[in-house]
C-alpha cells in the first residue's frame, strides 16, 4: 500500500503537487490520471525519495522509501526508461541491480525472458529501442519480485503487441495481490487496465474512485428513452425533471435521462403507462469523463 | 511478493552497493579508455622529459643542474595523467547525472550517503593499485631514459612513488566529492583543472600552501619549505574529505 499524506511539492513559486492525500491500495491497479505538468511524475519520485516534499509525506507500507532496508524487494519502478547508460548492457545494468540486493544472477535472466529481451540483453542499453527501454525498465522494475509497482507511462512507445502484453501484465500483477500505481494519458487504455483511478490537476486531487464510478460520474453517461408516442415521452421527461434528472431531447419521443439510475426511469415510465421501445444505458467513456473532470485544470491548451 | 528464497538478500546494504558500483565501474567503455589514456600520459610524458634533459645536458644547454631525481619525470608527467584519474573518477557520478541513472542507483538504494561512500571506495580501490602502477612506470622510465644523468637514493625514489600515488588517490577522492556537488561532467573536469593545475599558477602568495592545488605540488617537488611533503599531503587530505562532506551535503539537500 502507498500511502500520500498531504504531499506538497513547491519548486520556487510552482507549486507542482498540492496537498495531496490518497491511498493506493493492493490487489488492485490504480490509474494515475491528469493533463500534462499535473504533478504526476514529481508525486512518484517522492513516493522514491528522490524528490523530498515541501511538506507531507509519502509512505510505503507505513514507512519513508529511505526506511527501506530493501527496497527493490518492496518496490519496484519505471520512471523514464531510456535513464540509463547507453553503454552498458541490458544485462549488466540488471546485474548491478542485483547485485546491490543480493539477488541471484539467475534471476536476471528470469526477468530478461519475462519481458521477452531474450535475445538482446547483450547488446548496450543505448542501442535499444523506446519500446526495447520499456521492457528493460519492467525488468528492472520486477527484479526484486517487489509487491509494490510504480510505472510512469509504461505503455509509451510500444507497439500494439506491447500495449496488449503490459496491459496484461499489470492486470497479473494486481491480480497477484500486488499494488500496481500506473499513469498514462492513454484512457482507453487506462478504462481496460485500471480499477481505481486518481486524477490530479495542477497537483491538486480532483477525483479518487473506482473507475467504474468516475465514468458513471460523466455527464455523457445517460439512460435513453424511447417510445412511439412523443407526447407521452415528453411527460415523462418532465416528471423525471421534477425529480431532479437532467433531461435532454434532441429527438422527438426520444429522452436522454441523465442523473437517474435506469431503475427509476423505468419504474416511472410504468407508474405513468408510458409504452417504450427502447431503455438502455448509455455509458460515458473514460475520455469523456476525463476530459469534464480536468476541463479546468488543462495548463497546455491548444487554442 | 511471494518472495521466494532464492531471492532473499545474503548481502548487507553497504556490500550490495559497493558490488553494484564495482559492476557498472567497469562495465562502460570510458572505464577502460581512462585506464588506458592514463597509461599512455605516464609513459609519454615522463618519457620526453627524461630525455628532453639528457638531451640538453649532453648538448650543453641544460641551466639547472645536469641531474635530476630519477622520479622527476613522473612527478611532473602526473600533473597531465591525472586527468585520465579525474575523468573516470568524475564519470561514477556524472554520468549518471546525465542519463538520469543516478534515479535507479537511489531507488535501489536510498541513502546517499552509502551510495556516495559506495562510488567512493569503488574509485579507490581501483585508484591505488592504478596510481602505483603509473609511479611505477613512470620512475622506470625515469631510469631508462635519465640514464647517468639521473640521480636519488632508494629511499628518495621510494618517497616520490609514495608521493606521485597518494597525490593520484587524494586527487580522485576529492573529485568524486565535487562530481557530487556539480553534477555535470564539465563543470566537474573544469572545477578541478582550475584548483589543482590553474590556481596554483597563479596564487602563490604565502598561505597558498593550504590550498589543495599548490599543496598537491609541493607534495610531488619533495620540498620541505613552507611545508613538507607529509604536511602538503594532509592538507591535501583534508581538501578531499571536505570535498567528500560538501558532496554528501548536497546529495542529501538536493531533488534528483
Ligand atoms: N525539477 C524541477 N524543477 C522545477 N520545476 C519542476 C521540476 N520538476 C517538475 N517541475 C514542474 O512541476 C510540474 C509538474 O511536473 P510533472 O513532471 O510532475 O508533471 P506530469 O504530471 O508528470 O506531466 P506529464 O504528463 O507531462 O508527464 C510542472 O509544472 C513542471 O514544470
Ligand atoms: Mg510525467
Amino acid at each position: 500500500m502507498i500511502t500520500l499524506e498531504r504531499l506538497t511539492k513547491r519548486f520556487g513559486a510552482r507549486t507542482a503537487v498540492d496537498d495531496l492525500s490518497a491511498e493506493i491500495t493492493a490487489g488492485s491497479v490504480t490509474g494515475f490520471l491528469g493533463p500534462n505538468g499535473a504533478g504526476k511524475s514529481t508525486t512518484m519520485r517522492m513516493i522514491l525519495g528522490l524528490d523530498r516534499p515541501t511538506s507531507g509525506r509519502a509512505l510505503i507500507g507505513g514507512r519513508p522509501y529511505q526506511e527501506l532496508r530493501y527496497p527493490l524487494r518492496e518496490v519496484g519502478a519505471l520512471l523514464d526508461a531510456k535513464a540509463l547508460h547507453p553503454g552498458r548492457r541490458a544485462r549488466t545494468h540488471l546485474r548491478a541491480l542485483a547485485r546491490s540486493h543480493g539477488i541471484p544472477a539467475a534471476r536476471v535472466d528470469d526477468v530478461l525472458e519475462m519481458v521477452g529481451l531474450g535475445g538482446v540483453e547483450r547488446q548496450r542499453a543505448g542501442t535499444f529501442s523506446l519500446g526495447m527501454s520499456q521492457r528493460l525498465g519492467i525488468a528492472a522494475a520486477l527484479i526484486g519480485d517487489p509487491g509494490i509497482l510504480l510505472f510512469d507511462e509504461p505503455v509509451n512507445g510500444l507497439d500494439p503487441d506491447g500495449v496488449l502484453w503490459i496491459r496484461t501484465l499489470i492486470r497479473s500483477l494486481a491480480a497477484e495481490g500486488r499494488t500496481v500505481f500506473v499513469s498514462s494519458h492513454l484512457m482507453s487504455e487506462m478504462e481496460l487496465m485500471a480499477d481505481q483511478l486518481v486524477v490530479i490537476g495542477r497537483g491538486r486531487l480532483i477525483a479518487h474512485a473506482p473507475v467504474a464510478e468516475v465514468i458513471a460520474a460523466s455527464s455523457q453517461a445517460a439512460v435513453v428513452v424511447r417510445g412511439p408516442d412523443h407526447e407521452r415521452i415528453t411527460g415523462l421527461g418532465r416528471h423525471l425533471a421534477a425529480a431532479g434528472a437532467r433531461v435532454e431531447s434532441e429527438e422527438e419521443g426520444r429522452l436522454l435521462v441523465s442523473g437517474a439510475p435506469i431503475e427509476d426511469v423505468g419504474l416511472a415510465a410504468h407508474r405513468l403507462g408510458v409504452p417504450l421501445f427502447e431503455l438502455s444505458s448509455r455509458r460515458a467513456s473514460l475520455e469523456q469523463a476525463y476530459m469534464e473532470l480536468t476541463a479546468d485544470s488543462a495548463q497546455f491548451t491548444a487554442s | 511478493m511471494s518472495t521466494p528464497s532464492t531471492l532473499l538478500a545474503r548481502t548487507g546494504p553497504l556490500r550490495g552497493t559497493l558490488g553494484a558500483e564495482w559492476t557498472k565501474f567497469w562495465s562502460v567503455r570510458s572505464t577502460w579508455w581512462s585506464l588506458f589514456s592514463g597509461l599512455a600520459l605516464m609513459v609519454c610524458v615522463s618519457a620526453i622529459l627524461g630525455m628532453d634533459f639528457a638531451n640538453d645536458v649532453e648538448a650543453g644547454e641544460t641551466t639547472d643542474g645536469t641531474t635530476m631525481g630519477f622520479a622527476e619525470p613522473a612527478a611532473n608527467a602526473v600533473l597531465l595523467t591525472q586527468f585520465a584519474v579525474v575523468a573516470y573518477a568524475m564519470l561514477v557520478l556524472t554520468s549518471e547525472f546525465a542519463t538520469g541513472a543516478m534515479r535507479v542507483t537511489l531507488t535501489a538504494d536510498p541513502r546517499r550517503g552509502r551510495v556516495l561512500l559506495a562510488k567512493t571506495t569503488t574509485v579507490t580501490l581501483v585508484t591505488v593499485p592504478f596510481a602505483l602502477a603509473l609511479a611505477l612506470l613512470g620512475l622506470a622510465l625515469g631510469h631508462l631514459t635519465l640514464g647517468s644523468h639521473g640521480t636519488g637514493s632508494a629511499e628518495e625514489q621510494v618517497g616520490d612513488l609514495a608521493a606521485v600515488t597518494v597525490y593520484l588517490i587524494l586527487t580522485a577522492i576529492l573529485t568524486v566529492g565535487v562530481g557530487a556537488i556539480l553534477r555535470s561532467s564539465v563543470g566537474t573536469l573544469s572545477a578541478v583543472l582550475v584548483v589543482m593545475l590553474a590556481l596554483p599558477l597563479i596564487v602563490t602568495t604565502t598561505g597558498s600552501e593550504y590550498l589543495p592545488g599548490r599543496a598537491g605540488l609541493i607534495m610531488l617537488s619533495n620540498e620541505q619549505e613552507p611545508l613538507s611533503p607529509v604536511g602538503a599531503g594532509v592538507v591535501l587530505a583534508i581538501w578531499a574529505l571536505a570535498a567528500q562532506l560538501a558532496g554528501y551535503v548536497a546529495l542529501r539537500r538536493r531533488d534528483v
